[in-house]
């Protein structure tokens, strides 16, 4: 008895020893979209928006796609934005020049259908703040893996059926300007033939890696959550309660986490877009933001480092990096990709109306009309019931009292 | 000495028919914070991720100024709502001097119907949890639809109880017609 005892429990150590040392094994291996965000953000940790510093970051990118041989060009845009040392009392108006690098990958098909894959490069730095790797050096990571990837299939042969656009925005961080004057670049037809908008933003912290593309669910948010299942890659859709509030930069007059990165410039132009994320929807709802349910908050503080975000997130964070990246590969080189969009496009419900300028308040007039019709109709309901009588004021006919009768 | 006494308005010979007003009133403003609060869950904390949005102060995140603002929200809400109900209780009572309800009693009823509103509203807009559509607008015309609705109710009791028979029918319209303006703004406001 005893030495099967001793025999089952030297087998239960050697399995257990065995899943060990193949977890120890995941570890080591970090995928290329990590390495490509990791190499750019250390390279680049200040490339606060509109500055020589994202000039630079903007280069290290144009750089990359010229070394694959991808063809590629930089877009200069100058905006307005309000800067001041107080944002009520002391607002000023300042000049700013940026800039957008865009890589394109043609096919050789007789075809104008494009799929553009963006992520901001720029981050918020500020004395204090950390490299910005989760946002988004996370998100140029994956587009410049992406690129690589396909560039390499693409000479070897294996090419798309529709073109690939990718775009490194600038002025992410500002009001969405780089997404905005990219778009305002293309010409009726170009908008048109765009398939669909690929974002990667912020991917890295959070619980859970989400897909969002608008405000009901839609056949391209399907699309990649069949994908995920094929693919055994974790992903959500967004929640329910978004934890909506105002903002002007989305045509809806709201925003939420969905609604806050460059896929809204895209969604403003009717464009089909998805957006990759992988911070808690539940940030914009609560007291505090939570970006995680488990770990503290990393956005804007000097945690957002890639060596911070290991310790913090292990492989959790490399997890959601590669997720976001074998998604959107897999997800573009699925057969019928290019046809399944075409029709998202025709037959993806149109919520226009509900959103319209003229909607809620016409709602809002017709119910006022008819508690107007109501409260009359009660007024008259108790006219009937209760009929006023006939002067009961004693002000009137002869027995007027004479108050100026001793004037008489 | 003239007597001047005629032009005095007596005061209403006051008969409560239910105990609301021996709630304390204190009391029944803190519930009705809570159901303020209830009621606008999601539309708290909205201007201050609007700056950090628009790039104006793009790391300004004073989460430590979030509770507070909940709870100042609630409480300036309370406070709007005593004074807008006076004034209102102000306006009605000269036009229909017959109305037999005091300032204390209409008030003790108007928070009562309001915790009602809030809570019911709240109850509503709890339909996004579990909806995969959300649009904040809708928000604003379940607001007015429940509120409309809770005044109808509330000024019908009243009518039913503390206003003379010869005058129903004029109050009901009069007790209306600041509200529906205001409504009627709003909406303006939106198309404009």
């Amino acid at each position: 008895m005893k030495k099967i005892l001793v025999i089952l429990l030297l087998i239960s150590l050697i399995f257990a020893f065995s899943l060990n040392l193949v977890s120890a094994d995941d570890t080591k291996n970090t995928s290329r979209a990590y390495e490509l965000a990791v190499d750019f953000t250390t390279k680049h940790p200040y490339r606060k928006t509109a500055s020589e510093e994202g000039v630079k970051a903007s280069e290290y990118i144009r750089e990359f796609f010229e070394n694959l041989g991808i063809e590629n060009e930089v877009q200069k845009f100058t905006y307005n934005a309000v800067v001041s040392d107080n944002y009520y009392y002391n607002t000023v108006v300042e000049k700013r020049d940026d800039q957008n690098v865009v890589g394109k990958i043609k096919t050789n098909k007789d075809t104008a259908d494009t799929v553009v894959i963006g992520a901001h490069y720029d981050n918020t730095f500020e004395s204090g703040t950390g490299t910005g790797f989760y946002d988004n050096g996370s998100g140029v990571g994956i587009m410049l893996a992406l690129a690589e990837q396909f560039k390499k299939e693409h000479d070897e042969g294996k090419i798309l059926p529709f073109n690939l656009t990718f775009v490194a925005f600038g002025a992410g961080e500002y009001a969405l300007r780089g997404s905005e004057h990219f778009i305002s670049k293309l010409k009726g037809e170009e908008i048109n033939s765009i398939l669909l908008y690929v974002n990667l933003d912020t991917i890295a912290g959070g619980d859970n890696l989400y897909v969002y593309s608008d405000e009901v669910k839609t056949m391209q948010e399907d699309y990649f959550l069949n994908i995920a299942r094929k693919s055994g890659v974790k992903l959500n859709p967004p929640p329910a309660n978004k934890g909506t509030f105002y903002a002007s930069i989305s045509k809806l007059g709201y925003a939420h986490a969905g609604l806050s990165s460059d896929n809204v410039s895209f969604m403003n132009r009717d464009i089909l877009s998805v957006s990759f994320s992988s911070f808690n929807w539940t940030a914009f709802v609560s007291d505090v933001m939570d970006e995680s349910a488990v770990h503290e908050n990393v956005l804007g503080t000097a945690n957002d480092s890639a060596k911070s975000i290991d310790e913090i997130y292990g492989d959790s964070a490399k997890e959601k990096v590669d997720g976001a990246y074998t998604l959107v590969y897999n997800g573009l080189r699925e057969g019928g990709f290019a046809d399944y969009m075409r029709r998202a496009k025709r037959e993806n419900t149109d919520y226009s109306l509900l959103t319209s300028r003229y909607f809620v308040p016409a709602i809002g007039a017709g119910f006022l009309i008819i508690v107007i019709a109501v409260i009359l109709s009660l007024s008259k309901n108790y006219a009937k019931k209760h009929p006023p009588k006939k002067e009961d004021s004693g002000f009137s006919g002869e027995e007027r009292p004479h108050v100026f009768e001793e004037f008489d | 000495m003239q007597n001047f006494s005629f032009f005095v308005r007596p005061e209403p010979n006051v008969v409560y028919k239910d105990k609301l007003h021996k709630v304390n009133v204190w009391i029944m403003r803190a519930i009705l914070l809570v159901a303020f609060a209830f009621s606008d869950f999601y539309s708290v904390n909205v201007t201050i991720m609007e700056t950090a949005l628009s790039g104006a102060l793009v790391n300004f995140r004073p989460e430590f100024l979030y509770p507070t603002v909940h709870i100042l929200s609630g409480a300036l809400s309370v406070l709007f709502f005593e004074i807008i109900g006076s004034l209102y209780y102000s306006l009605i009572r000269p036009l229909c001097p017959p109305v037999q309800l005091t300032k204390k009693g209409f008030m003790s009823y108007l928070r009562f119907t309001y915790v009602l509103i809030s809570l019911l509203g709240g109850c509503i807009k709890l339909i996004y949890l579990f909806s995969d559509l959300y649009f904040y607008v809708f928000n604003n015309l379940i607001d007015v639809v429940v509120t409309t609705i809770g005044l109808i109710v509330l000024y019908a009791y009243i009518n039913k109880h503390y206003v003379p028979d010869t005058i129903k029918s004029k109050f009901i319209k009069l007790a209306f017609i600041p509200y529906l303006t205001v409504q009627f703004v709003r909406v303006l406001g939106l198309l404009l």
